[in-house]
């Protein structure tokens, strides 16, 4: 069964290449624009794994992190972060917040699906 | 006053004489009284009436039957006139009688004899001055004597000054304070404004010492029984001083918390697109979008490979920003040095022989532990290696670390191009690449030796380059290796500075092995260096909150507590205490090992760091 992967973007361009890049590798996948569409989204979609940019309009990635990893239904949910500088701070923060793994911007691709490879081992799927 | 009563009565000189004697007598302010041998009161005078009203002059009354000295006694403890009657001497004596209203008066009564021409005692006469007026002013000076004496051991400051302004007496310590020679403000007008249940900031011109800021405190007392002011002036240079950086750091706080917002959004800003550039070139060269042919290739890979070299001056450039703001806080720990270089540099080893260039490495023997920011000494050595065996065509690359009188050396050496005179200045400056050719592989940024050099002198260190054209070049780096002691005293300064900002109260606990020498002696320098460390893990696992820190020193550990008051961090050392003590008994620690633990808080004890430590013992 093909995974679901939730993209947290703002950005549309960025949304519809990564989506395209996922498509290519079999991956089944859904969109949020913003930090409330993006829990909403969480929690009626049921993603495998959520790819969350910590730059958005309407609330931060943090805030999104923290709030899904308090919900029973999404505290397992492998999240990748998407940082645009992963600095010391900025990686403990999200690590003390809950997420799986970090990505930079600009990211490799193959670095992308490796780390989402990654996420779904380690949870054994 | 001795014979009042003159016994040849018959005489009109001597009748005229007692007539004198008499309106003396009677409208004098001493009280006098006449008894007989017996002690009867014979006769009293208006005085002696007016202070005991139940004495009457009439022969039943015997003076220690029918008046008493006091509610409790019967007679006085120590009676002049039967003094007098047993030797015919004059005797003295104060003593205490319940007067009118209720008052308990002292007196001071002589009792002199009256004798005939027998030489025998017919009479004595009593002669009662109030003594507690005496006393009362005996009293004050000798409080004003002590307060005197308190005035000038105090460390405080203090002025007594009068209604209208002038110094009636100041201490040492106040004349020093005003500038002035010692006596100096005595008789001088105060000249500081004195308002009443307010404190008053002054400013004080004082000559040796500039400027100083002092709050007064202002009380009323009397003085030399006139009312009086007393001033207590408290010196806050120290204190605004205090304040003042307080304010600096908390505007510098402010300005960082811009620059910081800054930086992140144009991160973001210029990630974004090239991102998306990156991805959708990568896509269509992956095939995503269909097939693409040979000459597209190579001009879709040009781009991936700009489009990464973008990025990496962005990151370069954000480095810089960074550390120019000051916002490059380095993560120090003690970290060996050798260990450290020797991992880096075995992967540019093959990179160099790749090329085919020979890559040659000194390292000392043994290890060399000094206090760094690891990944950030690393990103320096990275980019020295790299700049060395990118500019370098034939020949070898040459890497030595050593440590030389406290200082740890590293030099990177090449046999490439070298670097032409006028072009040294400007090596590590940001943007400029001169003439080097650069060989195959990544490009540069221009921005490399500018951060390393940024990052090499926030360790307190140096960096420099030696080079001739053609002849290769050698870059170098120096570390300087601060003590523990150091180490301490930054970290604490750091956490000061915090509390000073926010305005909360700050605490540091120093658990010191007192006898480190003598267990030395006993386990060796290895099992007492482990004593400890073990005391530092002991101390860390107990902290309880996440801005709580050790550090280890070199022969105690310090606790720092921020937001912490001092009777709340005798609580901590408390409960460290016991689990120490358990320690020693459970066989964790020798049980020769003796530690003591001091307690030091801002702002109880100190305001600076070096009086904290002080406070202490370290």
């Amino acid at each position: 069964m093909a995974k679901k992967i939730l993209i947290v973007d703002d950005d549309q361009e960025i949304v519809m290449l990564i989506a395209a890049r996922l498509r290519a590798n079999q991956y089944e996948i859904v969109v949020a624009n913003d930090a409330v569409q993006a829990i909403s989204k969480a929690h009626k979609e049921k993603p495998d794994l959520i790819l969350l940019d910590n730059r958005m309009s309407a609330g931060s990635g943090l805030s999104v992190l923290a709030n899904l990893r308090q919900a029973m239904d999404t505290i397992l949910t492998p999240i990748i972060f998407i940082t645009a500088y992963p600095s010391e701070k900025i990686k403990e923060e999200a690590l003390e917040k809950g997420a799986t793994d970090f990505i930079g911007k600009p990211f490799d691709a193959n670095d992308l699906l490796g780390k989402i490879r990654k996420a779904f081992g380690e949870r054994g799927l | 006053m001795k014979n009042v009563f003159s016994m040849a009565t018959e005489d009109t000189k001597k009748a005229r004489t007692i007539a004198i004697y008499r309106t003396l007598v009677e409208n004098v302010t001493i009280g006098i009284s006449l008894l007989s041998p017996k002690m009867e009161v014979l006769a009293v005078n208006k005085q002696m009436c007016e202070w005991f009203p139940n004495i009457k002059a009439t022969k039943t009354i015997v003076c220690h039957r029918d008046f008493k000295p006091s509610p409790a006694a019967d007679v006085c403890e120590y009676c002049p006139t039967r003094e007098t009657l047993i030797d015919g001497q004059t005797h003295e004596a104060i003593v205490d009688f319940p007067s009118n209203a209720d008052e308990i008066r002292s007196f001071k009564i002589t009792s002199s004899p009256v004798k005939n021409a027998r030489n025998e005692i017919t009479a004595v006469i009593e002669m009662f001055m109030d003594y507690s007026e005496t006393k009362r002013l005996e009293k004050f000076s000798e409080n004003e004597i002590s307060l005197r004496k308190a005035i000038e051991k105090n460390e405080d400051n203090f002025l007594v000054v009068d209604k209208n302004g002038v110094v009636l007496f100041t201490n040492p310590i106040t004349e020093k304070l005003f500038g002035s020679e010692p006596g100096g403000l005595r008789g001088s007008v105060f000249g500081y404004p004195l308002g009443y249940d307010q404190s008053t900031e002054i400013e004080i011109l004082n000559r040796l010492t500039g400027i100083r800021y002092a709050e007064l405190g202002m009380v009323d007392i009397e003085w030399d029984r006139n009312p009086a002011t007393l001033v207590l002036v408290r010196d806050v240079t120290d204190l605004k001083k205090a304040k003042q950086v307080a304010l600096e750091l908390a505007e510098q706080k402010r300005i960082d918390e811009i620059k910081s917002e800054f930086i992140s959004t144009v991160s973001h800003e210029l990630r974004t697109p090239m991102a998306i550039m990156q991805e959708c070139v990568s896509q269509v060269l992956d095939g995503l979008h269909g097939e693409t042919t040979p000459p597209q290739r190579e001009m879709l890979s040009m781009t991936i490979e700009n489009i990464g070299r973008l990025s990496r001056i962005v990151d370069n450039l954000l480095d810089i920003s960074k550390i120019e703001a000051g916002r490059i806080q380095l993560k120090i720990e003690l970290t060996d040095i050798v260990g450290l270089f020797k991992k880096v540099s075995s992967s540019f080893e093959a990179i160099a022989r790749d090329k085919g260039l020979d890559f040659k490495k000194t390292f000392p023997q043994e290890k060399i532990t000094i206090y760094i920011d690891k990944d950030k000494i690393t990103q320096v050595l990275v980019n020295l290696l790299s700049n060395a065996i990118k500019f370098t065509n034939k020949g070898h690359i040459e890497l030595w670390l050593g440590e030389n009188n406290g200082i740890v050396e590293c030099t990177v050496s090449d046999t490439g191009r070298g670097i032409a005179e006028e072009d040294i200045p400007k090596v590590f400056a940001k943007f400029e690449q001169f003439g080097r050719v650069e060989g195959a592989g990544e490009k540069g940024t221009g921005l490399g030796l500018a951060i390393s050099k940024q990052l090499v002198e926030l360790h307190k260190g140096k960096i420099w380059v030696d080079s001739k054209p053609g002849k290769g070049s050698k870059f170098g780096f120096a570390l300087p290796k601060l003590s523990a002691q150091d180490m301490i005293r930054e970290h604490v300064g750091l956490g000061l500075k915090k509390a000073l900002v926010k305005g909360v109260p700050f605490s540091i606990i120093a658990f010191e092995i007192k006898n480190y020498g003598h267990l030395q002696q006993k386990l060796g320098a290895e099992k007492t260096g482990s004593h400890l460390d073990r005391l530092e893990q002991i101390l860390k696992t107990n902290l309880r909150r996440q801005d709580d820190k050790v550090f280890k020193g070199v022969r105690a550990v310090i606790v720092m507590l921020p937001q912490t008051l001092k009777t709340n961090a005798l609580a901590v050392l408390e409960r460290n205490r016991i689990f120490i003590d358990k320690a020693v008994c459970g066989g964790i620690f020798d049980k020769d090992m003796e530690i003591i633990s001091r307690v030091a808080g801002f702002p109880e004890d100190a305001d600076t760091e070096e009086g904290l430590l002080v406070a202490v013992g370290m």
